[in-house]
Order: C-alpha cells, then structure tokens, then sequence
C-alpha cells in the first residue's frame, strides 16, 4: 500500500492533477476551484488501487467538479476502469478517457503486462461500436526476450466488459 | 448436527425454501441468482458442479454444516481439503494484528507474498482488493464509529487474523475477527442490493464503504465461505483461482457457503 499524492499543475485554463497511490479511507483529494478550470485533466498512471470507501470519497469529490469543468482521464489502470464499468457516475457524464491500460497474460510462462491503449489509435470507439487496432504479436509485448517467440501474450479481458464504458 | 440436506436446483423460478443449512447443487448459476438462493430461499451452501474443484467445494459444505468448529478453527485446511501434513507443505501466510494496528503493515505483507507465487498474476490486484476489504471489515468493528476512517476511536479492543495459502489451484485469503458480529442478513442484502440497484445507486452517505466491499469482494471471488461464532469470532475466506487468465476465471461460476452456530 502506498500513501495517496497529487501533484497539481495548472496550465492556464486547464489543470493537470497526477495521482498516485492507494485510493482509500485516508485519501485526501486536492480542493480545486473548478470554476477556474475549463478543463481538468487527471493522470492515474501511478494509482496503485481503490477500495469501497476509495470508491464513495471519489464520488463525492468528482461529482460537483464535473458539474462545473470538463474532465480528461489520461493513464487509466485497470484498478480504475473496473470501476467505470461498475460505478454508474464513477466516470463522469462530462468526461472523456484518453488512454487506459489493458492486461495481456500468457498462460505458458505465467507473465502479465499491461499496454497503454490510447483512444482513437490502439483502440477506436463510434457509434457504440469498439474496433481494437492493436497486434499483440508485432508490438512483442513479453519482457521475457529469450522466451518471446513460444510467448503466446493474450489480452486477458472479457471485451464486452472491460470496454464498456466507451460505448457509453 | 446430522448429515446435510442436499437439493438438486435446475431451475432457480422452481426452487422452493429450505430448511437452514440446506446444501444447493446446481450448475452455470449467474452471480445474482446464487444470493437470491441464500437470501430468498434459505440455502446456506450453493455448490455449483461447473464450479472450481466441485468435489472438494461438496466436501466443505458438508464440513460447514455439521462441524462449524472445524472451519473456524482450520478455514485454510478445510477449504483445501487438506491434512495436517499436506498444508504444512505449501506456501501460506498467518499474520495476526490487533484491530488498532495500521493495515497497510498486513496488506504489504500479502503483497509480498503474491510476488513469491506462480500463476496468480493475473488475480494480484483482485486479491490485494479483497485482502484490503476483508480485514477492514474486521478491524472496523472494533471502531466506533464503526468504520477505519481518521479520529475513529478504538471502543472494542480485539485482533484481527489475516491467513493465505494456495494449493497450485486455488488462492484462498480469509480472515478471522474475535468479535463474532457478522450478520449473514446484512451482507447478502448489501450484496443482493448491487445487483439490484448498481454499486453508485447502493452508496449511502456517511457508512463507511456503504457496503459495496462485500458486493466487491463476492464478484471477484470464485468462492465465498463464511461462519460465525456469535459473540466470539468470524471468519470470511475468498477462493481465487489460479494458473488460469482472468477471462477464464471470470467465467466461472460462483459458489457460497455460510454457516453459524
């Protein structure tokens, strides 16, 4: 477990918030004037995980700012799109995900890894429809050189599930 | 206690209520449909036979409701199906902490743990999860107000028992309360209620995780187990599966078993 940071960097009318750590019963979220921000863009690249008390402090630091600025998610772990798809407003009505990370697993030599997939490349949604432009096999994503050609890398998600949230 | 009824279920619409203890046998059951079997119908083990290690599965339930002491007393063994000497031989991990004490102290523990295992990498943040959720149901009950939160103050001095242990196949975490408070009823409504009504719609302000933990904990597991000794202690085991992808693990259905003196 990691002690939850954000790092605040305001760029004129946007603001960069980065977070990092555990999401939980002791987080403290930044107090932002969003009334100052057009836009606040949110980097979850180093959000280590949240649980079920992390869940609600979001909710209610998230909605009245939402209702005021539009939000950017950008480096979304898997521990945070989880809860997209599971926590109606958890991403909010006027927000978009810029990249989020997917899961690959290979059976055979029992490694995992996660890949940025940043929307409108690696993955494009329209119309409720998700199209996945990314090749496992050219992007050799296995850290296991000497293995890499007998790696057999999958994405390990249900697709219908874990890309809920951009047919939305 | 005598030997446990067991009810073949086909068709959740046909079921009808059971007697307390009753063990369910069905197959392909949907997550939602085996609470409503514990909640409507009043069976305290739903057992699903395209579930993980089913044999074994039949074999706690059976334990469970006729030998309560022996889960509570052995969750690990028990869930396992293991002899002394089997689960002396696999790695496992016992940490036993008094409610006030930082929990972050047992979760980097587990952690750690994880790291030494093969094939549970695709259920680490899963496991790490429910570990978290787990052990501050436990400690919080020695809270008031009842939850982990700053400035909570301790008003029920006890311990809380952390414990893992996987057999190659399963990842089993639980933990063990001295408070025996837990209300079957409560948890499987909270439960039942996200189903219903979603995780944001089942949020309450001002309770804690408002009892989507339970909910969390029982959509990432492959197997629940709970029992109580009233007044004395808890425990609340998970079975995780291991050497499978999550997509696969995913697809498994789901088993309960409950049990209280």
């Amino acid at each position: 477990m990691s002690e939850f940071k954000a790092h605040e960097t305001p760029e004129g009318e946007k603001l960069r918030l980065a977070f990092e750590g555990t999401i939980d019963e002791d987080v403290v979220f930044p107090p932002v004037d969003a009334s100052k921000f057009k836009t606040i863009v949110l980097d979850l690249k180093n959000v280590k995980s949240i649980n079920s008390v992390g869940i609600r402090e979001w909710l209610n630091w998230i909605r009245p700012l939402a209702e005021k600025s539009d939000f950017v998610l950008e480096n979304c772990p898997k521990a945070v799109v989880f809860q997209f798809n599971m926590v109606e407003g958890f991403l909010p009505a006027r927000s978009t995900v810029s990249s989020f990370y997917v899961p690959f697993y290979c059976e055979k030599c029992d490694k995992e890894d996660s890949v940025l997939f940043n929307v409108g490349k690696e993955i494009k949604a329209a119309a409720g429809k998700v199209e996945i432009a990314f090749d496992v096999k050219a992007a050799a994503i296995c850290e296991d050189k000497a293995n890499a050609a007998s790696c057999e890398m999958e994405m390990d998600v249900t697709e219908a599930k874990y890309f809920q949230f951009l047919k939305r | 206690m005598g030997a446990a009824r067991i009810l073949e279920i086909t068709s959740i619409d046909d079921v009808v209520s059971t007697e307390k203890g009753t063990i369910g046998v069905g197959s392909s059951l949907e997550p939602a449909d085996v609470i409503r079997l514990t909640t409507e119908h009043n069976f305290h083990h739903v057992v699903q036979k395209d579930g993980i290690s089913f044999d074994t599965e039949m074999a706690v339930a059976r334990t469970m409701s006729t030998n309560l002491n022996a889960f509570l007393d052995h969750p690990l063994q028990t869930i396992l199906g293991l002899s002394d000497v089997d689960a002396g031989h696999l790695p496992s991990l016992v940490i036993k902490a008094a409610v006030d004490e930082r929990k972050s102290n047992t979760i980097e523990q587990f952690d750690n743990y994880l790291k030494g295992l093969s094939g549970v990498r695709p259920i680490i943040d899963e496991a790490m999860m429910i570990a978290d959720e787990l052990y501050t149901n436990g400690a919080k009950l020695g809270f008031d107000p009842a939850r982990l939160s700053k400035g909570a103050k301790l008003v029920r001095p006890g311990t809380v028992e952390f414990f893992a242990r996987t057999d190659g196949l399963r990842l089993v975490l639980g933990v063990r309360d001295s408070y025996g408070l837990l209300k079957f009823e409560q948890v499987l409504s909270r439960i039942a209620n996200c189903f219903a009504n979603g995780m944001a719609g089942s949020i309450k302000q001002g309770e804690g995780g408002a009892g989507i933990g339970s909910f969390m904990v029982f959509n990432a597991c492959v197997s629940y187990y709970a029992g109580v000794e009233r007044g004395k202690r808890s425990v609340v085991c998970v079975a995780l599966p291991v050497g499978i992808s999550r997509r696969e693990g995913n697809a498994l259905p789901k088993n309960i078993h409950l049990a209280s003196d």
